[in-house]
């Protein structure tokens, strides 16, 4: 055999080898067998686009509107009708698995234009009131879809009580906006006027402006006009940020190495921290920066609470000796700490509360506001 | 080239494609080489793939082009890297990320980090986690999604002391994360543990997902596993709700009331009542008229009416109580009586508006001494 003949030869038989080992393997289009449900679907929606004969089109939208599924993706959702991806929304809506429900549901809802989000929103609180309750992932998905395609909307719902209620909700819905329009969410969320939880959704946006330089952030949360709700939200995005990036994980050294601007704003946030890790170390802490001009006890009211439910008499000791607000003071009209402190223990020791009460200056305001001590009255 | 060359060049060109061929075929396929849909065995038996199957999928994220939810994406760590670290490092890491105040940055940092633990660390790391949202800082329900599947995988036993009683203020999803992880770890030891009769809601919940998950898909062998159950109405009661969903979604989808009509005689008793819940949360008109037509069945169950009940009294009261004292089992004496929609109804009236309530029972009850309880205990 010629040399030329033999190579053509070899190179036939070893195409047709390879294409023997493919097909034998099951990567041919003989394989349906093996497939999903799913993969059906989708193998007969990209059949439809070749045929276009109505019975064949028909064919195809019962197998669109007939859904096996444990999940759908946002691409199955989207090649459904609006009024198709209802239908499937009401079926879904009952399923009482928490995982199924995130499965099905994100997929459809991430596939949603806003007119179709005003209905599901309805259909879901409503069905949420008669019992049966969503997984969070369903509502962030909801609120993140919102934001893509209706942000204002969804700002206007919110504000009647049938949208966005919590702070994560409002974080959700600016996530979906930074991602359809940037320069909007960003004008928005530099706007006066904002209320608390507004203002974390704002709080969100800088932020994420700012990417992951530490840098940028702090610039950005100086940059905050006047709005201190979302400059101290703002703030705990930096907290996250420098303990997930930095060498040094401790809060405190996150709090010395911030601009002095903005140690003010950051006190509470700072001590609130700790407190959510340490309750003893936030203690030490606050003793030591009770005098600075950020401190605001109200950040602390839930840790007080539990500290002094945990151990009353503790807390009294340590509590008395912090500063007294004064008038003007941002929490001149919170309780006292040893005020939150003495009512528990009062209330659980009241002879040794009164002991205690008794050795206080009477100028005290825990003193005045627990009333005089058993025995005095 | 001579022929015997040509030949020997030509078969081993041809065997090296061939394995060429399988090889890349094997690739493109990725997971798909996974049993068939519909090959398990029926009914009560246990096959590893139809057990685990699922689970193994990568999860679906409805926006995996979206901006992510946080700012630490950079320095979360895959569940490789987090299992490259030491023990400590990877505790420390969890006390870091459940301070986290954003739950975006949360589930960034720690969702791979859980996905690392030892059967060790996953105790402490709980204990880390569940001693800071005490202090005020909740932990998004990604991480306790997380955490929870990493236990069934790496120390379901222990796990299962969580989920003993329902008042351990865990949650049916906490379990059925727990089942998941579970069933990736030891799919054959789960569905035994499944099988067996269970103490609380929250046992027969995750029981009920690995009997979900052996049945593949399939209703009739869904119907075969919940009747080959032990007599344990807890779990068969579990397993109805994830029958109820794979029936609502599967082909056309049926309807509660459908999938109720359907059901074989045995376990219509248990199925009452989650028809009953379906129905109230799809339609709750549709919903009273079902109790109507069915308050006669085995399984009736008026106590997951109540809250329907009170809603239509204070739409309209005279007409719900019209139709609730048609409802059987109002002048029952036994012990195993349950309270009456009328009950329900009439109290709830007589509180907000004793003089009409009073009136409209003098005027349409002929027999109103069930009242007398009511009346009197006010």
């Amino acid at each position: 055999m010629k040399t030329p003949a033999s190579l053509s030869l070899i190179v036939l038989i070893g195409v047709a080898a390879f294409f023997a080992g493919n097909r034998s393997a099951g990567g041919g289009r003989d394989d349906s067998g093996a497939t999903s449900s799913s993969d059906n679907r989708t193998e007969s929606s990209r059949g439809n686009a070749k045929h276009s004969s109505s019975s064949d089109r028909n064919a195809a939208r019962r197998d669109r509107t007939r859904i096996v599924t444990d999940e759908l993706t946002v691409d199955d959702a989207q090649r459904l009708t609006p009024e198709e991806r209802k239908a499937l929304l009401n079926k879904a809506a009952l399923l009482s698995d928490p995982n199924k429900q995130a499965k099905v549901l994100c997929g459809l809802i991430a596939a949603m234009s806003k007119d179709e989000l005003k209905d599901t929103t309805q259909t879901l609180l409503q069905i949420q009131s008669r019992g049966n309750e969503w997984s969070q992932a369903v509502w962030n998905e909801l609120w993140t879809q919102w934001g893509r395609t209706d942000p204002q909307g969804c700002l206007e719902l919110s504000a009647n009580g049938g949208g966005l209620n919590t702070g994560e909700d409002y974080r959700r819905m600016m996530s979906g906006w930074l991602e359809t329009d940037a320069p909007s969410a960003l004008e928005w969320a530099n706007r006066p006027g904002l209320n608390e939880r507004e203002s974390v959704a704002a709080a969100f946006a800088i932020s994420s402006e700012a990417g992951s330089d530490l840098g940028r952030l702090q610039s950005a949360i100086l940059a905050i006009p006047d709005n201190p709700v979302a400059a101290r939200a703002a703030l705990h995005d930096y907290f996250d940020l420098a303990l997930a990036s930095g060498e040094d994980t401790a809060l405190s050294a996150v709090y010395a190495q911030m601009d002095p601007a903005l140690q003010q704003t950051a006190w509470p946030v700072m001590v609130q921290r700790l407190a959510y890790s340490d309750p003893e170390q936030a203690v030490a802490w606050l003793k030591d920066h009770a005098t600075e001009p950020g401190r605001d006890y109200r950040s602390l009211n839930n840790s007080f609470h539990r500290m002094a439910m945990a151990d009353p008499a503790a807390m009294a000791s340590w509590a008395a000796l912090l500063p007294v607000p004064q008038k003007g003071d941002p929490d001149a009209n919170t309780p006292h700490p040893a005020v939150i402190a003495a009512h528990y223990w009062m209330r659980r020791d009241p002879q040794a509360a009164s002991a205690w009460l008794k050795t206080q200056p009477p100028q005290s305001p825990w003193r005045a506001m627990v009333g005089p001590p058993a025995g005095e009255e | 080239m001579k022929a015997p060359v040509t030949a020997i060049i030509a078969t081993l060109v041809a065997i090296l494609s061939f394995v060429a061929g399988r090889w890349g075929s094997g690739k493109d396929r990725g997971s798909s080489d996974k049993a068939p849909a519909g090959s398990a065995a029926p009914g009560d038996e246990t096959t590893a793939s139809s057990l685990a199957g699922s689970s193994r999928k990568a999860k679906s994220k409805a926006d995996p082009e979206g901006r992510p939810a946080n700012f630490v994406s950079d320095h979360a760590l895959t569940v490789e890297e987090a299992r490259a670290l030491t023990s400590e490092e990877r505790m420390a890491l969890i006390t870091r990320g459940g301070m986290s105040w954003n739950s975006g940055n949360q589930a960034a940092l720690m969702c791979g980090v859980i996905a690392a633990l030892t059967e060790d660390e996953i105790g402490p790391a709980t204990q880390i986690l569940g001693g800071i949202q005490d202090r005020g800082n909740f932990q998004t329900q990604e991480v306790w999604d997380a955490l929870w599947t990493q236990w069934g995988r790496v120390n379901p036993t222990k796990a299962l002391e969580f989920f003993a009683n329902d008042d351990s203020g865990k949650s049916k999803g906490d379990a059925r994360h727990m089942m998941t992880g579970w069933l990736e770890a030891d799919p054959l030891a789960a569905f035994t543990w499944a099988k067996q009769p269970k103490q609380s809601g929250l046992e027969a919940s995750a029981a009920a997902l690995a009997i979900t998950r052996n049945a593949n898909g399939d209703p009739k062998r869904m119907e075969a596993s919940i009747l080959a159950l032990p007599a344990d109405e807890i779990t068969r009661s579990a397993c109805l709700q994830d029958y109820f969903d794979l029936a609502s979604m599967a082909g056309e989808g049926l309807g509660a009331a459908e999938t109720y009509d359907q059901l074989p005689s045995a376990l219509r008793s248990a199925g009452w009542p989650v028809t009953m819940q379906r129905m109230i949360h799809q339609d709750p008109q549709a919903a009273a008229e079902w109790l109507a037509t069915h308050s006669g069945d085995a399984g009736r169950n008026y106590q997951i009416a109540h809250e329907m009940v009170g809603e239509m009294v204070s739409r309209n009261p005279a007409a719900t109580l019209t139709w609730a004292m048609k409802l059987p089992g109002l002048y029952d004496t036994s012990s195993t009586r349950q309270v009456h929609p009328a009950e329900i109804a009439i109290s709830q009236w007589l509180e907000v508006d004793r003089p009409a309530a009073t009136a409209w029972l003098q005027s349409h009850s002929a027999d109103a001494s069930w009242t007398k309880p009511l009346i009197e205990g006010e």
